[in-house]
């Protein structure tokens, strides 16, 4: 359909769009007569407790926390009472009879490691405590430094875990050298990380350290359900390996290498270095109910990322749910994401696997929800619709449905009379008829490209044949996340259409579409498989192929330019969003945010030493200042290596003269891993040629999908596109095409 | 299931009458034993009002015909007229929520006698009490203490007559009205839920049973009583939810899933009754009420063209698409925003329009048509008698029988007259006596389904009564004429009888008859138009079996077992299925 009218396509106010879903998280009490789900008013959180039977009403619990705060986790721990960890990070403890919220953990809740050691330790809540109500378990994960001369310090803990071998990341037994060595990246002092699980009293707001491990290297660390670490990953840079203590062990930690205490297992490939990160390995994921079943998941011998249980007394291994042709079932697990594995409440047994594939699934493993996930589905044909929790009795199910242009409703399913309770509507602001369908496609370009992603139509368009705009994530990075698009929703509001492109690189669709690898360098190989993709539309809908955009963010702005560049005829404009001029400057820290931190270390420097000499001697002395802690990022690590590998991919600074249509650079100029400098440069050597070049700052964390923060983003992004696609001199037709 | 049974099902009971309505009249209580008055306490009794007439003072009947409408009036030209013209604006408002090609239709007019209200009590009352105590003292007679006659007196049934009435043959329709002259604003009456019910349920081709209860549900919702559609605000479940709703438009509500709705069959399993069948009823008329006059009533055509389009495609989400722009979970998404606005929402359908009757041709009733239309009325209590108070039939055969012979004495042959007596023969369970009226009324082309139906059904069951072994039958080509010739004059009529066909298959399975492509379609159209009668299905697929037509056969066999909710039925239906796929490779 054609807008009437030069007016008729200005979009939806993008804090409509960008405003935060409710229900960010929501649970069905066990009894299946409440569900309690989050809220943003304005700024500020909320938790709605809907009674559903026998007469519907609503309570509205107002929570005390940061602005914009996000849920990490809504759980009930009896029918009256939930637990609330919100990302600031907060624990709270509502009641809902009394209608009060106390405040039982936070930042600075925690003890101290030592007295003169005050570090925050931001809790991260592990889940309800199985048989036992009122509490559960929390993780304080912190590094601080360490002090080589104290005794009681860990580095000086004989009984230490086994040091990693370095050079096969194999562990040993041997006891640990003291002196130096540990976290951080270059020099500056030792530091240790320090993971310890506490069981939280939700009453009393008390809590009992069930398990701490200290390391020298940055790490993560597993748990059973029984409050014991079982399973850690450390060890350097190069090579981290995931190590097994029993839960059998006392104060004592007893930690060996998987391939030392399960040699059957070695061929799985328990390790972790930036060569195999985006490669063929193994890792744990979790305990069930019980402690001598881990699940873990692995692709090793395979190109797909399937859920294995490993027993760890046997050593045997079984394959749970493999993974669908071309999908992984599992994430790669190299940053902290939501646990895939879905528990029963009630038995605590593993009841199925959400994952993406085209769209959002979950593979059940109990007959039963499968049989309900089935049922319910038919109810609503082309939506997506998710079991997100059931009554102990089954009685009762909450559901999310949902489609890419609806943010979704939730229900309660009343299995006896196959009912279905809709009480809530996520976006009640955004209207859907509205908004533009999305549909997911992967196929194969007639070159034998795997293409996919994407692809959003708009519902109206202002000239018969709509501008595309093509937009690439980060690379190498995670998928176009399913379900509603507010970019893609934002941009198809002007009547264009958005391709999202999963271009090589991006995990979740199996090894061989990210490992580096082949004849061209990335950028040529990206730019190829862009232009599959723009003739790939072609085949399904028409557009206007003198108006084709690009947008790409991180390494992706760079190969959006570089389209630009080798294709001017093809692409009439590029946007890039923190992004470097060239695949190599990733990782390095800005100037400016050098030239920051160290003024901000002479500054604390400065103070400490006039606090010094003002102490008389007694109560808490002056805290010396430290450089601040650059905590190993395997994102980051494997994105450096990815980039590395492979023909060298050409500078941006040699395309500053090819380089003469509309471009906009967007950036962060605090921004942690892509200097801004460069950048700056390129522009001053674009602008010689071409007045159509632009650079604009960004805000940090831009990159959050969910934030109104992002606005600014979209605003810059709709003005470039608007008038790059609507005003820009073209060789034939007209000069204009709008009134 | 039947259209009848979807609507006695699911309507509410107290419909409510609309017609003006005159005092009950009441049976004075009988008298008990030795002169002594007895207080009644026996059930209470609604019959059907009676028209009689002292012979002292005939009355003066008047008569119209109009298109599909008879009308006999004792009322005054006066408000005989203004009752007609009310009807026919309220017919016009009507049509527009419920346009004509969707209404139940007859070859046979439906039939309003008008009854002036103070005739009727000061004469029905002495009637009835006649009958009552004669009847009374017929049992009293027989019994010999005095404390069963006394006890007798007590429970003898206290008789309440019926002010309007509407009763129904399976050809034809018949209205009592009884009019109040003296009172100002008599005539300001809307039809009642019942009769659009009824229209609804008597269209064929059958109307899907949620379009049934959703356009019943709108026309609840709707006030005509000024001579403009208004549709008040909607109520959802009951008066409780929908002010709670009104109050929290948030509110959690359930909205079923639109595919089952549009497939759910009420009264078919356990779990459909109560609180999903009312739902299910609520939820029919949302969907309706939206379609017809949400967003200024941009739907109403597609509501017809789906429904259009169900007759001749089978249900689909491609098809709903089609004719509504939404798929099922959109339009499950839809209605669950339009409900709160619903309830809200009282409009004014300036479209309707309720014309300008035509003119009303009143003259005085010839003795024909008084008898005619009167029996008629009076054969068709004669059945609702039969199932309220058994013991007062005879006497309302009497009073049909007696009525009818007025005319039918002084040498009236009317084939109208004809048929209705012949039918009240048959209803008096009096068959062979039947027989020569319904002849003459078949012989002279009378427009009635029903008089060839029951002639053949006659034909055949004397056939029958004539055979050595009733069970395998010998018929001449002649008897097999005599039979089928009427059936083939009723399946030319309408409204089409499931009887009809349904005998039409009994004789043919019976005597063995090879069909042709013309009798199997008609069967198969019969039983697309009956699909929940039954025997009419078992033996039309027989006999589509009997011929090879093995996949049409099936079927058929589906078509009906998909529509009844019997037990009994659908364990023969079953039965046959997996009888028939044995003997026949499926596709």
């Amino acid at each position: 359909m054609v807008a009437q009218g030069a007016d008729a396509l200005s979009g939806r106010d993008p804090a409509t769009l960008y405003r935060p879903f409710l229900a960010e998280r929501a649970t069905l009490s066990r009894d299946g007569r409440k569900v309690a789900y989050s809220a943003h008013e304005g700024r500020d959180l909320v938790i709605v407790v809907q009674t559903l039977d026998p007469t519907p009403s609503r309570v509205k619990i107002s929570i005390e926390d940061g602005p914009y705060a996000g849920v990490d986790a809504l759980e009930w721990v009896t029918p009256d009472r939930l637990v609330l960890a919100t990302r600031t990070p907060v624990i709270h403890v509502i009641d809902i009879g009394k209608k009060s919220v106390r405040r039982v953990l936070d930042s600075t809740l925690f003890e101290p490691w030592s007295a003169d050691q005050p570090v925050p330790r931001p809790p991260r809540f592990l889940g309800q405590v199985a048989g036992q109500t009122n509490a559960v378990w929390i993780e304080g994960v912190s590094s601080m430094v360490a002090d080589e001369q104290d005794p009681f310090s860990p580095l000086a803990n004989p009984f230490a875990e086994s040091e990693p071998n370095e050079a096969t990341g194999e562990g040993t037994a041997t006891r640990p050298r003291s002196g130096l060595g540990g976290l951080g990246r270059g020099d500056g002092p030792t530091r240790v990380q320090v993971s310890e699980l506490v069981k939280l009293d939700l009453e009393t707001g008390l809590w009992d350290s069930y398990a701490s491990v200290t390391d020298r290297t940055d790490g993560t660390v597993l748990y059973d359900r029984t409050g014991h670490a079982r399973i850690k990953r450390t060890g350097p840079t190069t090579r981290q390996s995931y190590f097994h203590q029993y839960p059998e062990t006392n104060f004592y930690e007893r930690w060996e290498a998987f391939e030392q205490f399960l040699p059957a297992v070695a061929p799985l490939r328990f390790h972790l270095a930036p060569d195999v990160a985006l490669g063929e390995r193994s890792y744990p994921i979790g305990f069930g109910p019980d402690p001598d079943l881990l699940y873990y998941a692995s692709n090793v011998g395979t190109d797909t990322t399937g859920l294995f249980v490993l027993n760890l007394k046997s050593q045997a291994s079984t394959c749970l749910v493999p993974a669908p042709a071309g999908f992984d079932l599992i994430g790669l697990d190299l940053a902290r994401t939501p646990n895939p594995l879905i528990f029963d409440r009630a038995t605590g047994k593993l009841a199925g696997v959400r994952h993406y594939e085209t769209e959002l699934r979950t593979t059940w493993l109990d007959s039963t929800l499968g049989e309900i996930d089935t049922t319910i589905a038919s109810k609503f044909p082309g939506r997506q619709v998710r079991i997100l929790d059931w009554d102990d009795a089954r009685a009762h199910v909450l559901i999310r449905v949902e489609a890419s242009h609806d943010p979704g409703r939730l229900f309660v399913y009343h299995r006896a009379e196959g009912r279905l309770v809709e009480f809530l509507k996520l976006a009640p602001w955004i209207n859907r008829l509205e908004s533009h369908v999305t549909r997911p496609f992967d196929v194969t370009s007639p070159q034998g490209v795997r293409l996919t992603g994407r692809l959003t139509l708009p519902r109206v368009t202002v000239v018969e044949s709509p501008p595309l705009v093509l937009w690439l994530h980060d690379l190498p990075g995670e998928r176009t996340p399913p379900g509603f698009n507010r970019d893609a929703q934002a941009l198809a509001d002007l009547g264009m259409i958005i391709l999202h492109l999963d271009a090589h690189g991006t995990t979740g669709l199996g090894r061989r579409h990210r490992e580096p690898g082949g004849p061209e360098a990335l950028d040529q190989r990206v730019v190829d498989q862009c232009l599959q993709a723009i003739d790939w539309v072609g085949t399904q809908t028409r557009f206007d192929a003198r108006r084709v955009a690009v947008i790409g963010e991180g390494v992706a702005g760079y190969v959006a330019m570089r389209l630009l560049a080798l294709h001017p005829r093809r692409i009439r404009g590029a946007a890039s969003i923190n992004a470097p001029t060239h695949p190599d400057q990733v990782g390095q820290v800005s100037a400016t945010r050098r030239q920051a931190e160290q003024r901000k270390m002479r500054e604390a420097r400065a103070r400490f030493s006039e606090e010094m000499e003002n102490w008389n001697g007694t109560g808490t002395p002056p805290r010396r200042p430290t450089p601040p802690h650059d905590p190993l990022d395997w994102t980051r690590e494997s994105q450096m290596w990815f980039l590395a590998q492979g023909k060298r991919p050409e500078p941006l600074q040699k395309d500053a003269e090819r380089l003469d249509r509309p471009a906009l650079f967007l950036h962060d100029p605090g921004h942690a891993a892509v200097a801004v400098e460069p950048v700056q440069s390129l522009v001053k050597a674009m602008r010689k040629r071409n007045d159509s070049v632009d650079l604009k700052p960004l805000p940090a964390d831009v990159h959050q999908p969910d934030l109104p923060i992002r606005i600014p983003l979209l605003v810059y992004l709709r003005d470039f596109l608007n008038d790059t696609f609507y005003r820009y001199k073209v060789d034939i037709g007209e000069t204009k095409e709008r009134d | 299931m039947p259209p009848c049974r979807i609507l006695r099902l699911l309507l509410a009971a107290s419909l409510g009458v609309c017609f003006t309505l005159a005092a009950w009249a009441q049976t004075p209580a009988p008298k008990g034993a030795k002169g002594t008055k007895a207080v009644a306490e026996g059930p209470v009794v609604d019959l059907p009002p009676l028209m009689v007439e002292g012979s002292a003072t005939p009355l003066r009947w008047r008569y119209v015909a109009l298109p599909g409408l008879e009308v006999l009036s004792v009322c005054s030209d006066g408000t005989t007229k203004e009752f007609l013209r009310r009807y026919y604006r309220q017919h016009q408002l009507l049509s527009w929520l419920l346009p004509e090609r969707y209404q139940g239709r007859s070859s046979v007019p439906d039939v309003y006698i008008l009854f002036n209200e103070e005739i009727h009590r000061a004469n029905s009352g002495e009637i009835v009490n006649d009958m009552v105590n004669r009847e009374t003292d017929r049992k009293e007679s027989a019994e010999s203490t005095e404390k069963e006659r006394s006890r007798k007196a007590r429970e003898a049934p206290r008789i309440r007559f019926l002010p309007n009435m509407r009763l129904l043959d399976v050809d034809s329709t018949c209205v009592f009205v009884i009019v109040r002259e003296s009172e100002q604003d008599t005539l300001t009456f809307s039809f009642t839920i019942d009769r659009v019910g009824q229209l609804l349920q008597q269209r064929l081709p059958v109307l899907p049973p949620w379009l049934i209860v959703g356009v019943a549900g709108v026309y609840a919702q709707s006030n005509l009583r000024e001579d403009i559609l208004r549709i008040d605000p909607a109520l959802w479940l009951n008066r409780g939810e929908s002010e709670a709703l009104s109050r929290d438009a948030d509110r959690p509500r359930s909205i079923m899933p639109i595919q089952d709705m549009l497939a759910w069959r009420p009264g078919r399993k356990a779990t459909d009754a109560g609180d999903m069948d009312k739902l299910w009823r609520s939820q029919c008329t949302l969907f309706v009420r939206w379609a017809m006059i949400a967003n200024n009533s941009i739907r109403r055509d597609a509501l017809w063209t789906f429904v259009d389009r169900l007759e001749k495609e089978p249900l689909s989400e491609s098809l709903f698409e089609q004719c509504f722009g939404f798929g099922y979970s959109e339009m499950r998404d839809v209605l669950s925003d339009y409900l709160p606005n619903a309830i809200g929402e009282e409009r004014t359908i300036s479209e309707a329009d309720p014309g300008r009757p035509p003119p009303i041709p009143l003259r005085d009733a010839t003795p024909a048509e008084i008898a005619r239309l009167r029996g008629d009325w009076e054969r068709m209590e004669i059945a609702f008698v039969r199932r309220k108070l058994p013991d007062l039939v005879s006497k309302y055969v009497d009073q049909a029988r007696a009525t009818l012979r007025r005319a039918y004495d002084k040498g009236e042959r009317e084939p109208g007259l004809m048929a209705v007596m012949g039918l009240t023969e048959i209803d008096a369970d009096n068959r062979l006596a039947a027989i020569p009226f319904l002849e003459a009324a078949a012989a002279a082309g009378v427009v009635r389904p029903r008089v060839y139906f029951e002639l053949g059904f006659t034909r055949y069951a004397a056939l029958v009564a004539r055979q050595t072994d009733p069970e395998h039958p010998v018929f001449t080509p002649q008897e097999l004429d005599s039979v089928l010739t009427p059936l083939w004059q009723a399946h030319r009529q309408w409204p089409p009888l499931s009887s009809v066909y349904t005998l039409m298959a009994e004789v043919w399975t019976k005597a063995k008859t090879p069909l042709g492509a013309d009798e199997l379609h008609v069967l198969t159209r019969a039983v697309e138009q009956f699909p929940y009668a039954t025997q009419l299905a078992l033996r039309s697929a027989y006999l589509h079996a009997a011929h090879r037509q093995f996949d049409q056969a099936r079927r058929l066999l589906e078509l009906s077992l998909d529509s009844t909710d019997d037990e009994a039925n659908r364990d023969l239906l079953t039965q046959s299925l997996t009888e028939l796929n044995r003997v026949t490779p499926k596709p």
